[in-house]
């Protein structure tokens, strides 16, 4: 009889703590994203407009964007790839040749192919993108040609040396950044009708026209921190201090943005404004929320908050984009 | 007994494997994967050149190989990598040559060598972004590199057995030197840079001539504020450099040809072309022909495009103009005709080409080519 009574009690104890205790209410498997109904056709979930939303306001970014990654009914499969493409992403840290970096490269590209197998993930990357295009921070990808597209002309005459240039010159492979959500490259205009740009053989200087080839989307902005004297001190600081020889390799390690060693493009861009003292790496949500729902939670802290990326640059509050626009 | 069936299998195995092969090849053949070279060289060829287009990852970069004298038939077209092709270019044994440049995240070290039917003879390798001119004389190749943009060379191969016998470094003192062009006669070759200036907002030319059988440089010569020089035509001993800048020129105006004699470099003629801003041109008959577009390579914006013949004796020349940025990456003269080839991004593919200037004035198009960017007619 005892017990029995004392088996009810901690049932009810049980019951109590479960119903009272906050803590066991959210250990509780979240609810999965619902990646089908679209009521306003707009043509983003409307579980993943609110879900972003939400993550907009929230304090810890990071967080929100695990919790929300954890309620997309990916398939095993795919988390099994995201835990690969984070290994391959370490490798990185360790390569010794250009040949090795992009070898590893090729794999993640093919990973992310594999994964392109998932609908769930498809769903979700490709509602993301166009929840992106609808807020301005992704361009639309023009598959039917018009001339109405290229209207609205890429403002070079307000170019000034010590400019920022982002370009997305595609959406193959060979011409991207790995990482990249709307912008491939970045470059820093350094006058006299050049770009001083890093690329995989190193920092090297290229004809303006380059930039202007029919069919790129360029964005032209100005650091709102600094005059542009500052920025135009800190360009010809970088010259002296990385090159004119290419004698600073390419930087295939991304989160390592710090080094002078070796430099990757946006990295470099980084680098002059970080001469100036302002740090032009936003670390934007919206950025981290994209590589991650692309790559995986880990590409957050792994790739997203230490490196650089032209997007990070384009989403940064310290540099004004006065021209956003395609050739 | 054994050993006679399992030959017998052995063969019908490979007849199965060359049935399925017969079979694969016609499938193949009917689905136009077929081999891409199927003629002799034409009489009167055409070649033109698609490989500029870095948005869609160089997807159409191809040789193309029409016959002039029956533009009605289908063109050979010869395949090409996947690389920014910036540079075509027709020996005196009537190979082409193709420069590469790669793209915005790498650069290229690849110069290919075409048959006139268009197979691939050779793939060279003489230094890094061989884009800014491959020329030819006294039996040598000059192939002008960009390397990073802060220094250049000039790779100098034996025609014959294509062996580099020299490199020439080219640097500018305290400036880059980032070459953009180059032109050649049997006595020298003249190399075109951008350098950097004074003022941040215009452009800068650097001249360097080399002698092509000391194989050094005697001559580097700035040209100032507002030049900017993409094309080097040789012509009676004379190079004539079409300035891109002529129109930029803030107080007063540059030339819009500056014409070097090589063996006094110190001595500067110019000639005034019917427009400004000439771009890319050619030399034929005693009669300059050129491309003009003030917006190339500058932060200027000027949406009007032309085109002008001027003879060399008189001066007296004339212009066309042309539809507000119609974008040509190269000019070339068929049968007294300034043809220009076009593409743009924005228009359906069966519209770049080459477009020629017909007897009533209007620029027609002459040959449909997906992405055409330069263009070489003998």
């Amino acid at each position: 009889m005892k017990v029995r009574q004392l088996g009810v009690s901690l049932l009810t104890v049980v019951l109590l703590v479960t119903f009272i205790n906050p803590a066991v209410i959210l250990a509780a498997p979240p609810a999965p994203l619902d990646l089908h109904t679209d009521l306003d056709r707009d043509g983003v979930p409307d579980a993943l407009t609110l879900a972003v939303e939400q993550l907009a306001t929230a304090r810890n970014s990071e967080v929100a964007i695990q919790d929300l990654l954890a309620r997309v009914p990916y398939q095993a499969e795919t988390y099994m790839l995201q835990k690969e493409a984070a290994l391959l992403n370490q490798q990185l840290e360790f390569v010794r040749s250009p040949e090795e970096a992009e070898r590893i490269h090729a794999q993640l590209q093919e990973i992310a192919a594999k994964m392109a197998q998932d609908p769930a993930y498809i769903d979700f990357v490709n509602g993301l993108e166009r929840l992106y295009v609808q807020q301005g921070l992704m361009v639309e990808e023009n598959t039917e040609r018009g001339r109405d597209f290229a209207i609205q002309a890429v403002n070079w005459g307000n170019l000034q040396a010590g400019d920022v240039m982002l370009v997305r010159s595609g959406k193959f492979p060979w011409t991207s950044f790995l990482y990249a959500m709307t912008y491939s490259h970045t470059g820093n205009y350094n006058g006299n009708s050049q770009v001083y740009e890093s690329n995989a053989d190193g920092v090297r200087l290229k004809p303006l026209s380059n930039w202007q080839v029919s069919g790129q989307y360029i964005a032209l902005g100005r650091s709102n921190k600094r005059t542009v004297a500052q920025v135009q001190a800190a360009l010809a600081w970088a010259k002296g201090r990385y090159g004119t020889n290419g004698s600073t390799p390419y930087n295939y390690f991304y989160p390592n943005k710090t080094t002078d060693n070796s430099l990757y493009c946006s990295q470099l861009t980084w680098k002059i404004h970080n001469y100036t003292g302002v740090n032009v790496d936003s670390n934007a949500w919206q950025y981290q929320l994209w590589i991650a729902a692309k790559w995986g939670v880990w590409a957050v802290a792994a790739v997203a908050i230490p490196a650089v990326a032209p997007d990070e640059v384009g989403l940064d509050g310290d540099i004004t984009y006065y021209s956003k626009a395609w050739n | 007994m054994p050993r006679s069936v399992h030959a017998h299998r052995l063969l019908s195995f490979h007849r199965v494997v060359l049935l399925l092969a017969g079979l694969l090849a016609v499938s193949l053949w009917s689905s136009g994967c077929r081999p891409e070279l199927q003629v002799q060289s034409p009489t009167q060829p055409v070649y033109v050149l698609a490989g500029s287009n870095v948005s869609e990852g160089f997807k159409n970069n191809a040789l193309y190989i029409f016959d002039a004298s029956a533009i009605s038939n289908a063109p050979v077209r010869a395949s090409l990598p996947r690389s920014w092709a910036r540079y075509l270019n027709r020996a005196p044994d009537g190979a082409l040559w193709v420069g590469f440049a790669g793209d915005f995240n790498r650069n290229d070290d690849r110069v290919q060598v075409y048959a006139p039917d268009g197979a691939l003879l050779h793939t060279l390798r003489p230094c890094s972004n061989p884009e800014a001119g491959i020329t030819f004389a006294a039996g040598r190749v000059f192939i002008a590199c960009s390397g990073d943009g802060f220094a250049g060379a000039l790779a100098v191969l034996d025609a014959a057995t294509l062996e580099v016998i020299a490199t020439l470094p080219l640097a500018q003192p305290d400036a880059p030197l980032l070459l953009v062009g180059s032109g050649a006669d049997e006595d020298y070759v003249v190399l075109m840079a951008m350098t950097t200036g004074p003022d941040p907002e215009r452009s800068y030319a650097i001249a360097v001539v080399v002698d092509v059988q000391q194989l050094e440089i005697v001559a580097q010569i700035e040209l100032g504020p507002d030049s900017d020089v993409w094309t080097v035509l040789p012509h009676a001993g004379r190079f004539y450099l079409l300035n891109a800048a002529s129109a930029r020129a803030v107080e007063q105006p540059r030339p819009d040809v500056l014409v070097l004699d090589p063996a006094h470099p110190e001595v500067w003629e110019t000639l005034t072309l019917p427009l400004a801003a000439p771009l890319w041109g050619q030399i034929v008959a005693g009669e300059l022909y050129a491309y003009h577009n003030p917006g190339w390579n500058t932060t200027q914006q000027s949406d009007w495009r032309g085109i002008s013949r001027t003879p060399m004796d008189t001066g007296a020349g004339e212009a066309w103009q042309l539809e507000e940025r119609f974008e040509a990456g190269g000019l070339a003269v068929w049968d007294g005709t300034p043809c220009l080839v076009h593409w743009d991004y924005w228009q359906p593919a069966a519209e770049h080409g080459l477009y020629c200037l017909e007897v009533d004035g209007e620029l027609r198009q002459r040959l449909s080519v997906p992405d055409a960017s330069g263009v070489v007619m003998p």
